[in-house]
């Protein structure tokens, strides 16, 4: 009896080990079971040694750069240690996390099955996706069920957003003719209805042939379309541009929300006669980390902490704030301005965290768009070619202005707050003002308000990484946003509502 | 970092590639200095940014004269990725950055393909050096160039880092630079 109860013990232990270790684990391909994995630093990591014992071949240093390697297959494998990225059969690939060499062993981030695994010759089952596959995005996305192809669509004032889940969308054609974009299907059949998109860019979205083909009909103020194929799941996303979208009729109800991409949600602009309404754009998301600084910071974290607490602020100051991420996404670069644009918004501020080659730099900047040196430079071009404006063949420079164009205007705004954002900051931070800069940057571009690219402060600097982390400091940091965007709410008072 | 091993590492990719169009070939010393008269070299400056100031700031070195301006831009370039400038100067670019391809295309523009470890995190500042101290380098040195489009891995990108816009030719950004030459 004893030695039963024994064995029950030894036996649930054994089994709540293996359940623990099954959470920790990472599928491998070709039938070779499960990898255990760990986390170092927040990633989820497996051995290398672990690797080359379930899938064979060997693991050593190469002799010249001492870089590790795995021989497989007749394939060779070189891990770089310090970045993110390896070698197979000399062709870069590129990793999320850099392998670490540690106590003799290299640790792997669990996209390398994906990502290297395909290249010498193991084929992976569906569930492993290939390339640069993003887990989390592919556990929160569920693709539609076969055969089925959903619709999703986002419509803004100058962007129609038209997103096509399902098996092989990512495959879907879309052509334009004669006022009509038509998205013919590979497979499965659209589950929509067809509907009024209202005036603008595009009056109607429905289905032909059984639901094999979307039609969408396009109005006056469309411009461009394009499509971008997307895995993890399959889908396609059909973006059109244009200008001046407006919804169906007054009150009609909201199209479809977007449910993962949470940006332009709204089916009309959010901006209340009377009140200013700022837009803050936390830089970047998702796979897109931004800046990795000192002290662990990631800036991709940091700048969505910093806006959602400024927005708090603001609202304390009676103005009302949109964000266009709220959470840990990818939003397009230039559905930033877009979002801001839609929702009629007094001022756009895209918020980030520096880093810098230069171990010396320290402080705030902000820049806005380059509109002085393209003109400075068209001009000059103009010169020396002794062309006038307008003329064909004054090529960078004219498009230069043109595409400039829609920021020109707001110019001596986005100068005038991006100056005061900064030196509020650099007199917290007790540093130099260095100047409002500009540069082409593509989340500014577009926008049709004042418009400001604020980086709150270095990452790179080991101080500041530090400060920004101390909750006292970064409430100090917000005061310091705060306040000049509320003088810019004075300055900008919108008559009241009638 | 260890210069040497990681240019290694790159020239093993290369060999292994069987390729001997990337820049494995790079020089792996810095380029040689002004002194440097021999008849079929040619002087030319490489913008650097500067822990004293954050300004662009000039570096002398020289590029072999070559038969096509195509073939000495890419030299230069060359030479631009794999210069370690020393003293207050540093390369923004991770050290294994290479040039895959460089065209001229008429009006005065010309096209860099770059590696993917130019994709190398950062912050706007890392970009901002990146991008400005190559184009206003090649545009310095050769003012026919008014207009630069840069690839990555052979492909069109919206950004390098997340901030400055690629999809359109880049001019020059003398405001970035200190004194020059
Ligand atoms: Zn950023």
């Amino acid at each position: 009896m004893r030695a039963f109860v024994k064995m029950a013990f030894v036996a649930c232990a054994l089994f709540l080990f293996m359940a623990a270790h099954l959470h920790a684990s990472v599928k491998l391909p070709s039938g070779k079971g499960f990898l255990e994995t760990r986390e170092h630093k927040g990633q989820e990591v497996f051995s290398l040694a672990d690797l080359v014992r379930a899938m064979g071949g060997s693991a050593g240093k190469d002799p010249v750069s001492q870089y590790p390697v795995w021989e497989t297959n007749g394939h060779r494998v070189v891990l770089s240690t310090n970045t993110p990225m390896a070698s197979v059969d000399g062709k870069i690939i590129s990793l999320k996390s850099t392998p670490v060499e540690i106590g003799g062993d290299i640790l792997l981030g669990t996209d390398f099955i994906g990502a290297v695994l395909p290249k010498i010759g193991f084929r992976l089952d569906e569930e492993i996706s290939p390339g640069n596959g993003d887990h989390k995005n592919a556990q929160t996305r569920q693709p539609a069920p076969d055969g089925k192809v959903t619709v999703e669509k986002t419509v803004a004032y100058d962007l129609i957003r038209i997103t096509f889940n399902g098996s092989m969308a990512s495959l879907a054609e879309a052509k334009k003719e004669e006022g009509k974009i038509r998205v013919r299907l590979p497979r499965g059949k659209a589950e929509m209805s067809a509907e009024n998109l209202g005036e603008g860019i595009a009056t109607s979205i429905s289905v032909q042939d059984g639901g094999r083909e979307v039609v969408i009909s396009l109005d006056k103020g469309f411009r461009s379309f394009e499509t971008v194929s997307l895995k993890n799941p399959e889908r396609l996303v059909l973006m059109i541009k244009g200008e001046g979208q407006k919804p169906p009729k007054e009150g009609a109800a909201p199209p479809s929300a977007d449910r993962e991409l949470p940006p332009i949600r709204q089916a009309y602009p959010a901006k209340k006669p009377g009140k200013t309404l700022i837009v803050l754009d936390p830089g970047h998301g998702a796979q897109d980390t931004g800046a990795l600084g000192k002290e662990g910071t990631v800036e991709k974290e940091l700048v969505l902490d910093l806006c959602l607490r400024i927005k708090e602020s603001l609202e304390k100051e009676n103005i009302d704030v949109l964000l266009t991420r709220n959470s840990d996404v990818l939003v397009p670069l230039r559905e930033r301005a877009a979002f801001a644009n839609f929702n009629k918004a007094d001022l756009f501020i895209s918020v980030h965290f520096n880093s810098s080659p230069l171990k010396s730099v320290r402080g705030s900047e902000s820049y806005i768009m380059s509109r002085e040196a393209t003109d400075i430079w068209s001009k000059e071009l103009a010169e020396k070619e002794n062309l006038s404006p307008g003329s064909e063949e004054s090529g960078d420079g004219l498009s230069l202005i043109l595409w400039n164009l829609a920021q020109n205007q707001y110019i001596v705004e986005s100068t005038s707050i991006a100056g005061e954002l900064q030196q509020s900051l650099n007199e917290l931070f007790g540093t130099k003002d260095r100047g409002v800069r500009q540069a082409p940057f593509a989340v500014l571009e577009g926008a049709r308000m004042p418009a400001v690219l604020l980086e709150v402060a270095y990452i790179s600097n080991q101080q500041e990484a530090k400060d920004i982390q101390n909750r006292e400091f970064s409430d100090k940091v917000i005061n310091a946003i705060v306040a000049p965007l509320a003088r810019f709410r004075d300055r900008n008072a919108p008559p009241p509502a009638p | 970092m260890h210069r040497l091993p990681l240019l290694s590492f790159f020239a093993l990719l290369a060999l292994l590639a069987g390729c001997g169009g990337g820049d494995g070939t790079a020089p792996a010393a810095p380029a040689p200095s002004l002194a440097d008269n021999s008849a079929n070299r040619k002087q030319v400056v490489l913008l650097y940014p500067s822990e004293k100031d954050g300004i662009l700031a000039p570096f002398a070195s020289a590029v072999e004269i070559s038969e096509t301006p195509q073939q000495e831009m890419t030299g230069l370039l060359r030479a631009y990725l794999s210069t370690v400038p020393g003293g207050n100067l540093v390369n923004p670019f991770p050290e294994r950055t290479a040039l895959r391809a460089f065209y001229l295309e008429e009006n005065g523009r010309a096209v860099v393909d770059l590696d993917q470890w130019a994709f190398e995190g950062g912050g706007t500042d890392t970009e901002t050096y990146r991008i400005y101290g190559m184009i206003n380098t090649i545009c310095y040195n050769y003012p026919e160039i008014r207009s630069v489009k840069v690839l990555v891995d052979g492909q069109e990108r919206e950004t390098l880092l997340g901030h400055i816009d690629l999809l359109n030719y880049i001019p020059p950004e003398p405001s970035l630079n200190g004194k020059l030459p």
